[in-house]
């Protein structure tokens, strides 16, 4: 069944391709966004090392000066590398501190190692016979922290194996409406294995993420991402992850300068424990960096 | 290619699991009145709220109230203090402070601060 799918949507990439004209290029110009990923997949034989740093809170409680507005702590810090397979297909290796939390402080996975598979469905080509690029991304996580037995209230008590483990699958779909401008739709599910009490599993989720030019070497980039679950509201202390930032593409590496709420840099992490709050100064700067290798 | 990728996602459907924690425990709290100045500041001046710790160089002054609070609202201190004690470099105090102060709280400071917490941390 499942394979049966998979071919179907791959005959209907290649007979897309058979009529296109001309393939319209970077969309985006890195495979990330800032917290989501984008259309974008490598091109073949292409190594990626990427390097992503959340800080603390700028303002509010833990922020301002005596944080030095946040860079004295750090929240999520990500080491990794994609590797582009074929032009279409992506695979990666990323190990994430872990960041999010519930509002009452209890902590998601920590110190994971993320397995990240991306397949290009779909190339929008020059004369709008495909509008659109199409791109499916699969996100595992697995939280390799030491198993905590004596607490059974926190998720590290890690019951079963598959407990140390959240999983996210999304279907990216992008157009670039002219040179300086492009818009992303993000549909995702996050499933999470063990959840605290009284929280739901699989949650389904709506993101935005958006890129627009500036000059020549410099691009504004943002993205949001809507959990869709009755729990996660502002009354019960969840915010909706959203980030702004500045690309710089300095020929060879991209390298981003942002500000989010989002104190985690996984989907599997941000997208169900997103607790700090913009308007509380629980924001903080971050930085990507993306270093291409040919292999 | 094809193979190797639905397997790879069959194997992810089979790890899959709909767990949840179960409603936390609440010790027994009902006979205490812990309030700070009686009981919990002697623990965390003794503990935490030393030279080189939570008093000039880690994030709050914890020697006055006032500094705690804080970290007690955004359930930092609680996670640190009693979710994830065992943990080498988050749990407090962690393992990495110096040989003369207590490296791990006694059951019954730790089951102080817990009734505490959970009665709102109340100050005197």
């Amino acid at each position: 069944m499942l394979k049966s799918i998979l071919s179907l949507l791959l005959l209907t990439g290649f007979s897309f391709a058979l009529y296109s004209q001309e393939k319209i290029s970077q969309t985006f110009k890195d495979t990330r966004v800032i917290n989501s990923h984008s259309v974008e997949t490598l091109p073949k034989r292409k190594l990626d090392v990427r390097i992503s740093h959340r800080f603390g809170d700028f303002a509010g409680d833990n922020g301002g000066y005596k944080t030095f507005f946040g860079l004295e702590n750090a929240t999520d810090i990500l080491f990794g590398v994609d590797y582009g397979v074929t032009d279409r297909f992506t695979i990666g290796l990323h190990r994430t501190k872990g960041a999010g939390s519930m509002p009452d402080g209890s902590s998601g996975l920590r110190q994971l190692l993320n397995g990240v598979g991306k397949f290009r469905l779909l190339h929008q080509t020059s004369d709008n016979r495909v509008p659109v690029s199409m791109t499916l991304v699969g996100v595992a996580s697995l939280s390799t922290a030491e198993k905590i037995d004596d607490n059974p209230d926190i998720i590290r008590s890690f019951p079963k194996f598959a407990h140390r483990m959240a999983t996210h699958a999304e279907l990216l779909i992008a157009r670039k409406f002219s040179d300086g401008f492009s818009l992303q739709l993000i549909p995702g599910f996050t499933q999470r294995n063990l959840v605290p009490f009284e929280d739901e599993n699989g949650i389904f989720s709506l993101g935005l993420a958006t890129r627009v030019q500036l000059t020549k070497v410099m691009a504004l980039v943002a993205d949001v991402t809507f959990p869709f679950s009755e729990r996660r509201t502002t009354e019960n202390g969840f915010y909706t992850p959203l980030g702004v930032g500045l690309e710089f593409d300095t020929g060879g590496h991209v390298f981003q300068f942002n500000v989010t709420n989002a104190t985690a840099l996984m989907e599997t992490d941000y997208i169900p424990y997103t607790t700090s709050n913009w308007s509380a100064g629980q924001f903080r700067l971050g930085f990507t960096i993306s270093r291409l290798f040919n292999l | 290619m094809l193979r190797t990728i639905s397997l790879s996602v069959l194997l992810f459907l089979m790890a899959c699991t709909n767990d949840s924690l179960g409603e936390p425990v609440k010790g027994e709290c009902d006979n205490l009145s812990v309030t700070y100045v009686d009981l919990i500041k002697p623990i965390i001046d003794e503990s935490c709220a030393y030279s080189n710790c939570h008093l000039d160089t880690a994030p709050g002054n914890f020697i006055t109230y006032a500094g705690i609070v804080p970290f007690l609202e955004n359930g930092s201190f609680r996670n640190r203090v009693l979710n994830i004690k065992d943990d080498p470099t988050l749990g407090m105090p962690p393992a990495f402070i110096p040989a003369d102060k207590p490296s791990s709280l006694t059951d019954e400071e730790l089951n102080l601060i817990r009734c505490w917490l959970d009665n709102n941390f109340p100050e005197e």
